[in-house]
């Protein structure tokens, strides 16, 4: 028995003590680390499985300090640990024994730190740190916001640079522009929608983040001197080909994925079927009616789980998610998986809809179980039905979230897509293959994490910035 | 009982130190006092090592001064000392029967570490309990069996081989049973070996074909063990040889037919990159060296269908009508080599093996490299075939991961990985090699200098996993993601190929031959041993022993060490002729019994004869019984008494623990194989858990009577736990059944006579289980924990009612 652990013990911090437990088992294999969006962003100051270094030596001091406010929650590392260590949740933990012990002190460093490398650090910060699991409300936000003392410095005031082109202003795009216009570059984002923000404004529930907060953030960008165009679609009003011969040296894609999948069976039409950004959209923007009494969700990510608890606020009775294999293989996340059952949200394994009953308005759907074959491409077992195990459940509102995929028609064919639609790249450059063109975010992996875009976002940036130099030498 | 008054009692007690083992937190001195005022105990003395040679001395002057007829020794598990002083015993003079074991060390003093008051008073308990048995011991004779001088090896591996040379070199006569067309295993993939980079397959392929001429050796390949009866020295195995649809002795090896053979398919042997036909020879030198027609790819007999291949053969090998047949062996010994498989990366889904073409295995790799794979021995990568510049290997893949794969460290990969790098280097030295790794394990003879080698040649290594492999699908290179530890950098470095160096892991169907041959294995999968350090090759079923990864992950070298090691081992069993076996068969007083034949149903072995019909008593068949007990349970008379595991004498162990406290305490019936041992294995690792329990060791879970039980209950104990070895894992076939049987019987009774049926708990608890049993008793503790003081009373008074 260590020291730290044996002082715990006799403390009674269980829970504590608990993590300081799983800190010791800590390998340092720097699994965590590699793909770490915030030891992208911090790489001077962050580095997981270097807190857990810390709590394992010293647990005050490791409390105290400012690297366990770091994690952004993306799940990224936590499938891959060894050790089986949930580091998003040790983290959350550490928070809340250090926001009793030590109060917000260290929060409002991180704060600093965060507006210091991002101008939407408000959206960043609600979005990714679920402040309410650490039971900060409005007030004690509005406060740690107010008291920023940093500020997101350009190295170069005016744009004199070239001028570049950004499609999509969701967090990609919004910190790619940012990053650029931080070297001095013309920056011009383009948004298909009447309003900028791309997931930020469109699908993270009101109740996590309001839209007034979205637009001040974007006000704030703005006022970094970028040029946000709404309501101009490429493809459409300005075709992608002519960007370049509008000036622009650079493209970025940014345009996310907003296609969502379809099941493809009877009765998807329904009114009271949904698609997942269908109902995201229509939650948000309040055109959404008390849902009813009892509804469904099939599909088995986040976005699915996100949707299951929406909807309970929004007054659904009861609440159950259709996914079609087994808890094994369930892409959701362990933490949102976790917070639905809570809820009471009741996930229905190894089912698999085959229509959805109902005239003019949904009533049930007829499902079948389910059994796992053998292992496809992705490592997860295959499933297929059972063979007159058919059943059907009641339901008077359906959301379809079996995935998002990114909608790339307005593309010229030197832009290669992938096999599953997504855009493919130089991992290193995010450049596309065409030539000065770059992509970032959902459009390269499908639906991930805003944490996740925002790295991929400064990786193109310094692509960019690397063609832009070479192209001047030229 | 009788035997009791004519023979005066004097009882020997020793209480072992174990250096500080025992004495750490087990008050010996005050033990071998409480010993001391034990009824009819004469000596009673503590001593710093009972096994050592002085330690021994001792007993038997005891014996001979002090006219010694009992010895019970308080140390650690019978299963692994009982024979030391059992011979000591014997050689003062004494029945070895007359010995008593008290397991303080394991199932006491390691299991209770913090707590030396407490397990101070247990180790009195468990030495009361040992007296108590002692007292009642009786003297037996052990019966001889002859041994088969035939052995029977199961795998084809380079440690099977070596097991069979050995033993045919002594004369004994050797079945090789491979699952495989060809023996060789993984040694005959790979292409050089570590720590001193000679040939693979040129250094095996003599032995493999001295193997295949060696007159004392049968070698049966495309072959599958199906069932295992007998016991140590006359086994009965039945063997499925599936039909090869080639003539093995016509066959020369000529390759006609397979020219002619239009089925193509992936060649298991090169891990699918290379091609074989329906009719095909493994690899060049396959031993047996004869072709297989593989019937599942095969277009048929029939000259419209195919037939190729029949008309092209001279020799008139290929048999279409060829059955699988299935050959009955009797044998003395059996080697078990089954060996290893590798660890397929597919779900370490960040690393992208079968999604980027570039991403191949260590064992792909070996085929790649290998002058007969199927590049010739051009490393290419699989993409374009071009002769890749930058290569990464990636350690640990599948294996010390607790989520994924396995969490062992495999052994061999760290240093499969060093060769790996210099067989690249020796052919294109400006190859930019990459090593991502957690620790390097270079802990064997040569190995240090080879991995020396590899630096010295510029291989770079990086501490630290890689975290993502990316493909740039522009050119099919891998981006590897990884943290340098040392310094805390991320690197993202591009490579034309990168190599998973996978684990190993036990053969997949490593449970059926578990099951055959009642095997445990380790919570890692490989076959336990019966003792990790004194009797390493030997399996806890007699007769049987393990060579090679069967037991472990292990290199080539120590494999082939461990092979001759288990060929001696089953060679002095076969050199004596004869064993002997431990008497402790049933006996069935005719007087007694009423020949109903309920002992006869239950026996797993079938060694009761009695005719119910006309009432002729049950009689035992000595040389059949394997005195599991379970006969003994079920007899509703007391006709049956299990030599040396009577019910007196369990009776007297359960009295002597319910003098004092019965309140308290948990009794536990252990079988000998598993739960005991798992007991014992829990002690081992130090596994902590309450000090209630006290165990009573049976052979089987089946001798458990319900009496047994009863008799607790009414002496006062809180709980009682029956445990045995996991359904269908039972040493004694399926006697554990008759336990499942006989405690939901229990369960029902107390039900009916208003007794918390919680109180009894069964439980299945292997050799390797140690934290289960320790959980089990954690559990009872909550358990017990909540049986009040009136509520055991109540018991006893409806008991005895
Ligand atoms: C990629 C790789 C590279 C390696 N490189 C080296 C090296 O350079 N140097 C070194 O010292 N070691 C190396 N090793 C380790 C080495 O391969 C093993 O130590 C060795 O093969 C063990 O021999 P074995 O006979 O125990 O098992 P195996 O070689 O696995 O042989 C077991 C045999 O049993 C057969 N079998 C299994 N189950 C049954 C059954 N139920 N009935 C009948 N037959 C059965 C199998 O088909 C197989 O033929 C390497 C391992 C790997 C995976
Ligand atoms: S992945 Fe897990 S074991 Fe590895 S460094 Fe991170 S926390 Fe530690
Ligand atoms: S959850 Fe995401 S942000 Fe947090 S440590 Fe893991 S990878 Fe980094
Ligand atoms: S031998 Fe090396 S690579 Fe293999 S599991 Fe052990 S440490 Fe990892
Ligand atoms: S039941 Fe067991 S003890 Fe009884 S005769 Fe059969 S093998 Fe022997």
């Amino acid at each position: 028995m260590s020291k730290a652990e044996f002082k715990y013990e006799n403390q009674g911090n269980g829970e504590l003590q608990d993590l300081i437990k799983q800190a010791f088992t800590c390998l340092a294999c720097g699994k965590c680390s590699g793909g770490c969006p915030m030891v992208y962003l911090f790489p001077e100051q962050y580095n997981p499985h270097k807190v857990l270094d810390k709590l394992v030596e010293n647990p005050e001091e490791a409390l105290a300090s400012k690297e366990i406010w770091f994690c952004a929650s993306c799940y990224k590392c936590h499938n891959k640990c060894p050790q089986g260590i949930e580091l998003p949740e040790v983290f959350l933990k550490l928070r809340r024994i250090a926001l009793k012990q030590n109060g917000m002190g260290n929060l409002r460093v991180l704060i600093d730190d965060l507006h210091g490398r991002i101008p939407f650090y408000k959206l960043f910060f609600r979005v990714c740190y679920h402040p309410e699991k650490i039971h900060l409300g409005k007030v004690e936000l509005d406060s740690l916001f107010e008291k920023s003392a940093s500020e997101y410095k350009l190295e170069q005031i005016p744009s004199t640079r070239e001028k570049i082109a950004i499609i999509g202003s969701g967090p990609a795009g919004l910190f790619a522009a940012c990053e650029l216009r931080r070297k001095g570059y013309q920056v011009t984002v383009f948004e298909s929608r009447q309003k900028a923000g791309g997931m930020f404004q469109l699908t993270i529930p009101e109740f996590r983040l309001e839209s007034e907060i979205v637009d001040q953030n974007i006000d704030l960008v703005k006022s970094l001197g970028i040029e946000i165009k709404t309501n101009v679609r490429i493809g459409k009003d300005i075709l992608f080909n002519t960007l370049f011969e509008d000036g622009f040296q650079s493209v970025f894609i940014a345009s996310g994925a907003h296609r969502c999948l379809h099941l493809n069976i009877e009765g998807e039409n329904l009114p009271q079927v949904m698609t997942s950004l269908e109902f995201l959209e229509a939650s948000k923007s309040g055109i959404l009616k008390a849902v009813k009494n009892k509804f469904v969700v099939i599909g088995g990510g986040n976005t699915a789980m996100e949707i299951a608890t929406s909807a309970l606020r929004y007054g659904a009775k009861e609440v159950c998610v259709l996914y079609r294999r087994s808890k094994d293989e369930i892409p959701a996340d362990i933490n949102e998986l976790r917070e639905v059952e809570e809820h009471g949200v009741k996930i229905h394994y190894q089912v698999s809809p085959l229509r959805f009953i109902g005239d003019e308005k949904l009533r049930g759907i007829e499902c079948i179980k389910m059994e796992l074959g053998h292992p496809d491409l992705s490592g997860r077992r295959r499933p297929v039905p059972i063979k007159a195990s058919n059943f059907i459940i009641n339901a008077d509102m359906a959301v379809v979230a079996i995935g998002e995929k990114p909608d790339l028609g307005y593309l010229p064919d030197e832009v290669k897509l992938n096999k599953n639609g997504t855009i493919s790249i130089n991992p290193l450059s995010m450049e596309t293959s065409m030539k000065g063109v770059f992509a970032g975010g959902d459009v390269i992996w499908g639906s991930a994490s805003v944490a996740e875009a925002i790295m991929a976002a400064g990786r193109a940036v310094d692509g960019m910035d690397q063609y832009l130099i070479e192209k001047r030498k030229a | 009982m009788e035997t009791n008054q004519k023979e005066e009692l004097r009882i020997g007690v020793y209480v072992c130190h174990c250096g500080l083992n025992i004495a750490g937190s087990v008050d010996c001195v005050a033990v071998a006092e409480y010993a001391n005022t034990l009824q009819d105990v004469v000596v009673s003395v503590d001593n710093k090592y009972t096994c050592s040679d002085p330690g021994q001395e001792q007993i038997k002057q005891d014996i001979k001064e002090h006219k010694l007829n009992r010895i019970v020794v308080a140390s650690c598990t019978p299963r692994l000392h009982e024979p030391t002083f059992r011979n000591t015993c014997a050689e003062a003079g004494l029945n070895p029967y007359l010995f008593e074991m008290a397991n303080i060390r394991d199932h006491c003093s390691w299991v209770h570490l913090h707590d030396k008051k407490n397990a101070t008073e247990k180790a009195k308990d468990l030495v009361k309990m040992a007296v108590a048995r002692a007292r009642l011991l009786q003297p037996q004779i052990e019966a001889e069996v002859p041994v088969t001088k035939r052995a029977l090896i199961i795998g084809g591996g380079v440690a099977g081989i070596q097991s069979a040379l050995d033993l045919a070199d002594q004369n004994y006569q050797v079945y090789l049973v491979e699952k495989e067309p060809s023996i060789g295993g993984k040694m005959a993939q790979i292409d050089k070996t570590f720590p001193t980079m000679d040939c693979s397959i040129c250094i095996l392929a003599p032995k493999m074909s001295e193997a295949g001429r060696h007159p004392n050796i049968t070698i049966l390949t495309n072959s599958l063990v199906q069932d295992v009866t007998g016991y140590v020295g006359n086994f009965n195995v039945k063997v499925l040889k599936k039909a090869r649809y080639v003539n093995e002795k016509e066959c020369t090896a000529c390759g006609d037919c397979t020219e002619v053979c239009p089925v193509v398919r992936p060649n298991e042997f090169d891990v699918g990159l290379a091609i074989r036909k329906a009719i095909y020879t493994p690899f060049a030198q396959a031993v047996p060296s004869a072709y297989i027609i593989n019937m599942d790819d095969c277009l048929g007999d029939v000259p419209i269908a195919c037939n190729k291949c029949v008309e092209k053969c001279e020799k008139q090998a290929i048999n279409f009508d060829m059955q699988d047949e299935i050959l009955e062996l009797e044998v003395g010994t059996i080697i078990v080599a089954t060996g290893i498989d590798v660890y397929d990366p597919t779900e370490y889904t960040e690393y992208g093996y079968r999604r980027f073409e570039n991403v191949i295995t260590s064992l792909e790799f070996e085929r790649l490299i290998n002058a007969g794979g199927p590049s010739g021995g051009h490393l290419i990568r699989p993409s374009d075939k071009e002769i890749p510049k930058k290569v990464a290997f990636v350690q640990c893949v599948g294996s010390r991961c607790t989520t994924r794969g396995n969490p062992y460290c495999s052994n061999v990969c760290c240093m499969n990985t060093i060769k790996d790098s210099l067989l690249i280097k020796e052919h294109w030295p400006n190859t930019d090699i990459e090593i991502f790794y957690l620790d390097i394990r270079a802990y064997g003879k040569g190995f240090e200098d080879l991995y020396q080698r590899s630096r010295d040649e510029g291989v770079k290594y990086f501490r630290g996993l890689p975290a993502e492999i990316i493909e740039n699908p522009m050119n099919n290179n891998l981006v590897v993601v990884a943290e340098n530890t040392n310094t805390g950098e991320i690197m993202e470095h591009e490579f034309d190929l990168v190599v998973l160096s996978v684990g190993i892991q036990p053969t997949k169907d490593s449970d059926v031959i578990q099951r055959l041959l009642t095997l445990s294995r380790t919570k890692d999968g490989f076959f336990m041993e019966s003792h990790p350090k004194l009797k390493p090759v030997d399996a806890p079923t007699q007769g049987v022993f393990f060579a090679g990864c069967a037991e472990g992950p292990k290199d080539i070298k120590d494999s082939v060490t461990q092979a001759s090691a288990a060929a001696s081992r089953a060679g002095i069993l076969m050199n004596a002729g004869k064993i002997r076996v431990e008497a402790i068969t049933s006996k069935i007083d005719p007087d007694l019994c009423n020949s109903c034949g309920r002992c006869a149903k239950v026996c797993p072995y079938h060694a009761i004869q009695v005719d119910v019909k006309n009432k002729v008593p049950a009689e035992t068949i000595e040389a059949a019984c394997a005195g599991c007990g379970t006969c003994g349970a079920e007899c509703p008379k007391g006709a049956i008494t299990m030599q040396h595991f009577t019910d007196e004498q369990i009776y007297a162990q359960i009295d002597a623990l319910t003098q004092e406290n019965a309140h308290e305490k948990i009794v536990a019936f252990c079988c000998n194989w598993c739960s005991y041992a798992g007991a014992d294995f829990a002690g081992v690792s130090r596994i902590q858990y309450p000090p209630n329990v006290r165990i009573i060791r049976t052979m089987c879970s089946g001798r458990v009577s319900e009496d047994f039980v009863l008799r607790a209950f009414k002496r006062g104990v809180a709980a009682v736990l029956v445990a045995g070895c996991h359904l269908n894992d039972c040493h004694y076939i399926d006697a554990n059944y008759q336990t499942k049987k006989r405690v939901e019987r229990l369960w029902k009774k107390l039900d009916k006579i208003g007794i918390n049926k919680e109180r009894l708990q069964l439980a299945w608890v292997s050799a390797a289980e140690g934290e289960k049993f320790a959980e089990t008793i954690r559990k009872m503790k909550g358990i017990i924990d909540k049986v009040t003081q009136a509520e055991i009373e109540k018991t006893v008074e409806v008991l005895e009612r």
